[in-house]
């Protein structure tokens, strides 16, 4: 593979390119890795996420452009406008292999151009050019816009929305206008930059070292995820949401904000009622799944929606958490969301936390310039999105996160944040599960199971009930509620992850159809792809390398843990009613408990959760040691 | 869509078609070693704001133009009702290209493409082994018709249904 890195300065227009380094990629593998390791080397701690300094990495997985299972995906990294922290959001579609195919894995953007650019990047050239046309225009108008400027309709493009542009802490950059890199306000840091948007088209190819034995393991692990007809078939038909109903049943389908876990009629939020009624499945580059759904509204207030999606996330953000099972308002919501550039997560939490506000007073109908923000109203929740991403009225005090609008809001409204770290919790309600719980805590960049999803907890099937006893070596290890074996499992779900996102293969592959892609066949066809060899113990090293480097970048900053392993206020405070009828399933102090065993088992300091020199010299950190003890 | 003398065919079904683009990404490898949407034989077209895809390639036209239009006779027929090109007959006057109705043959860096349902592999298309969607199938001709009419038929039914339809 003969990919390269762009590097491109935004103030001064300058464009410069460099070879992947060989040693980096033995180290970080690619993707996130290589990412994570460019992001501390570029930054320093107390950077202004939105200052022109600010770096924006965009990184191919290792394996984008090729037939491996799954693996069209890209990693965006950069600090958080929203927590002030590590920020990695990982993005599908077909920009990434598209970028390949032009002849490049990385693009390292710094500086502010002195007005709205957008870059070009048409095989071997690439240019900046004038995007002072397109500021202000959503993703899908911007995106039509530059294809037919540039007169070709099979670009893909990577843009932000009006939420990008107003620097929203939850704008999303947004890949062929509906697919996110959603969490953390990664669209506010590129609109801070005045870069509206990469449009790229690659006509060329991407090559593998070892061709026959590139074939061999890769197609093999596409038979085998095949042969999980269950699997890929309710994938296929049924997308995400196909968890809906259970988690409703299991009573942890957040409602009202996470006042409780269930609604009466969730059928309307399922990926089968959604699928019948709305959408057809869409995918990412070499999928095996199909997960991705494109929706039409035909008829009824909504008639002429049309959108990617709506994903799990956005019909629980969206619907449930805001209070409403009505599929169609969910679907315009949703398309609002990825037009406007919108995280759709952090969009309806927003609006719940504003929602429960109201309903307790702390928002007036006069607060909200005139919407009635009563749970499940749809008209408001549109409204909202919509002057969230505009920075209109209220829109423009919830547009700063739930955690800033709380602290402006006072009079007890952190009660109904419900984020950590600054981030607004995915709609996993994690008093359910011990592992989820420990995850979310630990997850740098903040509160969600995009980044560890420990689904093996579940045991949903025989085997994998096997794996999790396997990994944690008890049978605790499929109680939700022991935290017995949980912090192994945290462990090994964050180093596949990881992994799994340097190689650019979906985290979906890891979790919905356990064992068939794993350490040893990612390592492998990563071997046959670069030519670096690489076992699937050392690639299990690599993530938990990563893991520790991406801990160092919050460390650096001075947090102690007491700042960084946190969950959100309500989880640990307050039960959930319909959570084992009421009981307190989740604590402060289990959760210490468990963070505890995690340090010990990942050899950092017990008390303090910071990695010793010792680890860090073992993970080849060394050069992060003075850093981060210097802050300390 | 003529078939071969196994009596399969390979079947395009764009309404199942998810745009993952696996197709292209397994036949520019198993021809050429290399990856590449615009290396492949078939491609998709992608409409990422309406959400649409087609994969396009060539459907061995019964009475195909291309053969036509040849001004060499280059391009024939094989055995298998595959439609070949004769390297040496061919002198790259792009009139092929130009003439495909469904914009399936091209000139690419590596010169002539078009799908020859993995003929000169001696295999059946790896495209649809490959097609989880089932957009591409390698099937026997006689279904594809038997298929269509479940499907024309269950429409009709359908639409006859009370507050069906929508």
């Amino acid at each position: 593979m003969a990919g390269q890195m762009l590097f491109v300065d935004l103030t001064d227009g300058g464009i410069e390119r460099r070879p992947v380094d060989r040693e980096l990629l033995r180290e970080y593998l690619g993707g996130r890795g290589i990412n994570a390791r460019l992001l501390w080397d570029l930054t320093q701690k107390g950077l202004d996420p939105l200052s022109p300094a600010a770096p924006l990495l965009f990184g191919t997985g290792a394996l984008a452009g090729t037939f491996a299972p799954n693996s069209g995906r890209m990693t965006v990294t950069c600090k958080s406008p929203a927590t002030g922290l590590y920020l990695k959001t990982n993005v599908g579609s077909h920009a990434a292999p598209e970028l390949r195919f032009a002849g490049y894995e990385y693009l390292v953007f710094q500086g502010k151009a002195p007005h709205p650019v957008y870059l070009w990047i048409d095989d071997g050239e690439v240019t900046l050019r004038d995007a002072r046309g397109l500021w202000g225009l959503d993703t899908r108008a911007a995106d039509r816009r530059i294809k037919e400027e540039l007169g070709d309709d099979q670009i893909r493009t990577i843009l932000i929305g009006p939420a990008g542009e107003n620097l929203v802490a939850f704008a999303s950059i947004m890949a062929s206008i509906y697919r996110a890199a959603g969490r953390g306000g990664s669209g506010a840091v590129m609109g801070s930059k005045n870069l509206k948007a990469i449009a790229v088209r690659g006509t060329g190819e991407v090559t593998v070292a070892d061709p026959e034995g590139f074939t061999e393991v890769a197609l093999a692990a596409r038979r085998a995820l095949r042969a999980d007809e269950y699997c890929w078939t309710r994938s296929y038909e049924f997308g995400t949401a196909q968890g809906i109903i259970g988690a409703n049943e299991g009573g942890t389908l957040p409602h009202r904000n996470f006042q409780d876990g269930r609604v009466a009629d969730a059928y309307k939020l399922s990926g089968e009622y959604v699928s019948e009624k709305f959408a057809h499945p869409e995918a990412c580059s070499a999928c095996v799944f199909h997960c991705g759904r494109f929706a039409r509204i035909r008829s009824g207030p909504y008639a002429g929606t049309y959108t990617a999606g709506p994903e799990y996330e956005t019909l629980a953000s969206l619907g449930s958490k805001c209070g409403t099972t009505d599929t169609a308002g969910v679907i315009k919501a949703g398309e609002l969301c990825n037009i406007l550039g919108m995280d759709t997560i952090s969009a309806g939490s927003l609006v719940s936390f504003a929602m429960e506000c109201y309903e307790y007073g702390l928002l007036s109908q006069k607060d909200a310039n005139g919407l009635d923000l009563s749970w499940g109203n749809v008209e408001s929740i549109l409204v909202l999105l919509e002057r969230m991403a505009r920075r209109e009225g209220l829109g423009d005090l919830l547009a700063n996160g739930s955690r800033a609008a709380a602290r402006t809001i006072g009079r007890g409204a952190e009660a109904f944040a419900v984020q950590a770290k600054g981030l607004e919790q995915s709609t996993v309600d994690v008093r359910g599960s011990m592992s989820y719980a420990l995850a979310f805590a630990l997850n740098p960049r903040g509160p969600d199971h995009l980044m560890t999803e420990c689904l093996a907890e579940v045991g949903y099937t025989p085997e994998v009930r096997r794996l999790a006893e396997d990994i944690t070596g008890t049978p605790k290890a499929t109680d939700s509620l022991s935290p017995e074996g949980k912090p192994r499992m945290v462990a090994w779900h964050e180093e596949i992850y990881a992994v799994t996102d340097c190689l650019g293969i979906c985290a979906f592959t890891d979790t919905w159809s356990y064992t068939r892609v794993n350490f040893e066949n990612m390592a492998a066809m990563f071997a046959a792809a670069t030519g670096i060899a690489l076992s699937g113990d050392e690639a299990r090293r690599i993530g938990e390398r990563i893991i520790t480097l991406e801990r160092l970048f919050n460390l650096r900053e001075g947090l102690t843990r007491e700042e960084l392993d946190v969950l959100p206020q309500r989880m640990v405070s307050e039960p959930s009613p319909t959570l084992h009828r009421g009981a307190r399933t989740l604590t402060k102090e289990k959760l210490d408990g468990m963070l505890r065993e995690y340090y010990v088992l990942r050899e950092w300091d017990s008390e303090s959760g910071v990695p010793s020199r010792e680890t860090l010299a073992r993970l080849g950190l060394d050069f992060a040691a003075e850093d981060v003890m210097g802050a300390r | 869509m003529p078939t071969d003398p196994r009596g399969m065919t390979l079947s395009v079904d764009s309404d199942r078609c998810t745009g993952c683009c696996t197709c292209a990404l397994v036949c520019s490898f198993v021809h050429d070693r290399i990856f590449g949407y615009e290396r492949s034989r078939v491609r998709v077209w992608r409409d990422d704001n309406r959400g649409l895809f087609a994969p396009i390639l060539c459907e061995q036209c019964e009475d195909a133009p291309c053969v036509v239009v040849c001004p060499t006779g280059a391009l024939g027929r094989d055995g298998q009702g595959i439609v070949v090109r004769n390297v040496v007959r061919c002198i790259g006057c792009n009139e092929c290209m130009n003439t495909c109705p469904l914009g399936a043959i091209s000139f690419g860096p590596g010169g002539w493409m078009k799908c020859d349902r993995c003929a000169s592999l001696g295999r059946s298309p790896y495209c649809a082994e490959y097609c989880t969607a089932g957009a591409l199938r390698w099937e026997p001709a006689r279904l594809v018709a038997r298929a269509r009419a479940r499907e024309v038929a269950l429409r009709r039914v359908e639409s006859q249904q009370p507050g069906q339809g929508a």
